[in-house]
């Protein structure tokens, strides 16, 4: 039993991981239409840029603290130089676009800090492992567990509880309505952008000391937090949480106990969803 | 991203080099010999430099260069060039390199590559093009196999590793196994080799996991062998995920209740920085082990203090004992390593005593028959390092690959 609820928790961790980047990717597809594919690039962005802040100040929290700020500024600047210009156009032009963009963040990275791969270290404070049940479980994972479900909560306070969750909500059910009763709508798109890339910069100083920092983490990430939305339903917080949480939970069991087949287990059951629910457990037929 | 260095002879050299040109040009043999081995010999370094096993190209080439500033940047009495080319871990990249080496830097040798794909890659170039070929890493069980005559492997097989292991744990009371490899061909090479010495031996292996190469997180096959709650667990894997597979065995509290063992690069002195006091009484077999008394290591440990904090590992020290090769077979041909055929088969007569141990190859495959060290990890005085607490000695090449 014990080992069971460990291997829950072990799950958890991951999808919460997940959840910190499908988060931000559904919201800005629900608002914006865009399947970012440069959304992997802001989660390695980050977790570089909290490489380099561990490095000056020591300190993991001022990791935390500052990283998401420059990879908001980045992606910013990108929604309001780049995107923006295109929102009028075929969908597929942003895509491509965006595509384009993680090729220049690869390529900025390898430049500024190499192909190596380093390893952030965990906050000293929760360097050690908690007797539990029996077993051990490291502390820092349990932190994230308590973070990523903070995160999650108070996202969803901001989202359905507050006057800007309600301009977001009215922004991803009809855009145009939402421009008409006189919402700024491309600020609100900047900041959505800007928010999300914040999130899953935060993301990457997170989960550094568990998959490490390197140029490539970007689609090893982003693959799964694809398929946690098309799960969960594009757009959908509620969706992507719970993708989130079944993806990282199918996973690890599937590592554990069926590990020839794990890769498989997760295709197979975005197929079954799809098939079952084609907008996605929580997502709604586009407007 | 290729990056040369030249041991470019100084100008008083050169003159002095032409004038005995000049004297020597009566004797239309001596300088037609002459000619032919002029200029710097060329050695083509193909390895990883990047990803997450870069740290092994890095400190191979340190090796490499070790030996050269010890020998005054002079092989068999001729200046050397270094050509260092890095194939990123990537088969295509690699055959890429290797192709300018050979085709367009003209290289005199290759040494590399890290990586058994790779190496099995350039197989079919190098036959072709007959290069002499030195492997420095790559260790896949089935490249001597080729039996190929112009590539020999100065570094250790899979098989010659992790074979004498699972014979040396069943008869040290290790009773069932689990095996976690990295899902690639020296994972696979490696613990088939473990599990046919352990269980031959009267081991049981409990299960062999192969998490995919790339694997950041092994809570989940960690958990899984708390459960199992084997005697030991058998584990390959290299660099950073070396790194991480050991801590989190430690964070996840087994250490202590199930022993950790592995193939050499999963407790080699290159891994410890990253796994600090999580290293401590790990078991692994190896062809080097960098605390070894004798003064062949005494004096490559002296000589790298220059270049590194840390100890050699074993990258290092085949980068070392690789130039000493080429060193002794150059010079047994006169300098004239233009004579492919012939360079060849002064390296196939090598019978030096290097940091590692004896070292000398076989006939037949041109694998380096040597000892393999059974290891274990101390801390002293705030360092890591692994110390010998066994030896099997002069083990060869995997019995099946012979004629």
């Amino acid at each position: 039993m014990d080992l069971f609820v460990s291997q829950l928790l072990n799950g958890l961790v991951y999808g919460l991981l997940l959840f910190l980047l499908a988060s931000g990717l559904s919201l800005i597809f629900g608002l914006m239409g865009v399947v970012n594919l440069a959304h992997g690039s802001f989660f390695m962005l980050g977790a570089f840029i909290g490489l380099s802040v561990v490095s000056y100040t020591g300190s993991f929290w001022w990791a935390l603290v500052l990283a998401p700020i420059p990879v908001a500024i980045a992606a910013a600047a990108i929604e309001i130089l780049l995107l923006r210009h295109l929102y009028k156009r075929d969908k597929v032009d942003m895509v491509l676009l965006t595509f384009g963009l993680s090729f220049v963040f690869t390529d900025l990275v390898e430049w500024g800090w190499g192909k190596d791969t380093f390893s952030l270290s965990e906050p000293a404070s929760l360097e050690e492992s908690l007797e539990f049940l029996g077993g051990y479980f490291p502390q820092y994972r349990l932190a994230i567990v308590v973070f990523g479900l903070a995160v999650a909560l108070l996202l969803w306070l901001l989202i359905e509880k507050t006057r800007i969750g309600a301009m977001v909500r009215a922004g991803i059910d009809d855009t145009r309505t939402a421009m008409g009763i006189g919402l700024n709508v491309p600020l609100l798109l900047t900041t959505t952008f800007a928010s999300g890339a914040a999130l899953a910069g935060m993301a990457g100083v997170v989960a550094g000391p568990i998959l490490g920092v390197y140029s490539g983490v970007d689609v090893e990430v982003l693959i799964p937090a694809f398929i946690v939305i098309v799960i969960g339903g594009m757009g959908s917080l509620k969706g992507a949480f719970v993708g989130s949480l079944l993806i990282g939970i199918a996973d690890t069991f599937g590592k554990a106990y069926m590990p020839e087949a794990s890769m498989f287990l997760i295709y197979a059951a975005m197929i079954v969803i799809l098939l079952a629910r084609p907008h996605g457990l929580f997502g709604q037929a586009a407007s | 991203m290729s990056k040369t260095k030249i041991f470019a002879p100084s100008r008083r050299a050169v003159l002095q080099g032409t004038a005995a040109a000049t004297a020597l040009s009566f004797d239309a043999t001596l300088a037609r010999v002459f000619a032919q081995t002029s200029g710097p010999i060329k050695i083509g370094v193909l390895n990883t430099f990047t990803k997450s096993v870069g740290l092994f190209g890095e400190t191979t080439w340190r090796g490499i260069e070790t030996y050269l500033e010890e020998h005054g940047n002079k092989i068999g009495g001729r200046s050397v060039e270094l050509i260092k080319e890095d194939d990123e871990f990537n088969p295509q990249v690699g055959l890429q390199k290797l192709r300018k080496l050979v085709e367009s830097d003209k290289v005199h040798v290759v040494l590399g590559p890290l990586g058994s794909h790779i190496a099995t890659a350039m197989i079919g170039y190098m036959k072709q093009s007959g290069t002499p070929w030195i492997v420095t890493g790559a260790g896949s069980t089935a490249l001597t196999k080729e039996r190929m005559p112009n590539m020999y492997r100065a570094t250790l097989s899979n098989w010659q590793v992790a074979n004498p292991m699972g014979t040396w744990e069943a008869k040290n009371g290790i009773k069932d196994v689990v095996v976690i490899a990295s899902d690639f061909l020296a994972g696979h090479d490696v613990a088939e080799a473990f599990a046919e010495a352990f269980e031959k031996n009267g081991g049981k292996i409990a299960k062999q996991v192969f998490p995919p190469v790339g694997t950041n997180d092994f809570s989940a096959y960690i958990t899984d062998l708390r459960s199992i709650n084997p005697g030991a667990v058998y584990g390959f894997f290299a660099g950073s995920e070396a790194g991480r597979f050991v801590k989190q065995f430690q964070q996840f509290g087994l250490k202590g209740k199930v022993k950790l063992t592995g193939f050499q690069s999963m407790l080699d002195s290159d891994t410890f920085p990253l796994q600090g006091s999580s290293a401590v009484g790990g078991l692994s077999s190896s062809i080097y082990c960098e605390t070894l008394d004798t003064p062949e290591n005494k004096n490559l440990i002296a000589r790298y203090a220059s270049k590194s904090k840390d100890l050699p590992g074993i990258f290092t020290e085949s980068g070392y004992t690789v130039m000493r090769i080429i060193d002794d077979a150059v010079k047994s041909v006169g300098g004239n390593i233009e004579n492919a055929a012939d360079f060849c088969k002064a390296i196939g007569k090598t019978n030096i005593v290097a940091p590692r141990g004896p070292v000398r190859f076989d006939p037949d495959t041109h694998q380096a028959i040597q000892n393999v060290y059974i290891r274990e990890v101390h801390e002293e005085g705030g360092k890591f390092v692994n110390k010998v607490i066994d030896v099997v000695k002069e083990v060869g090449d995997y019995p099946g690959n012979k004629a």
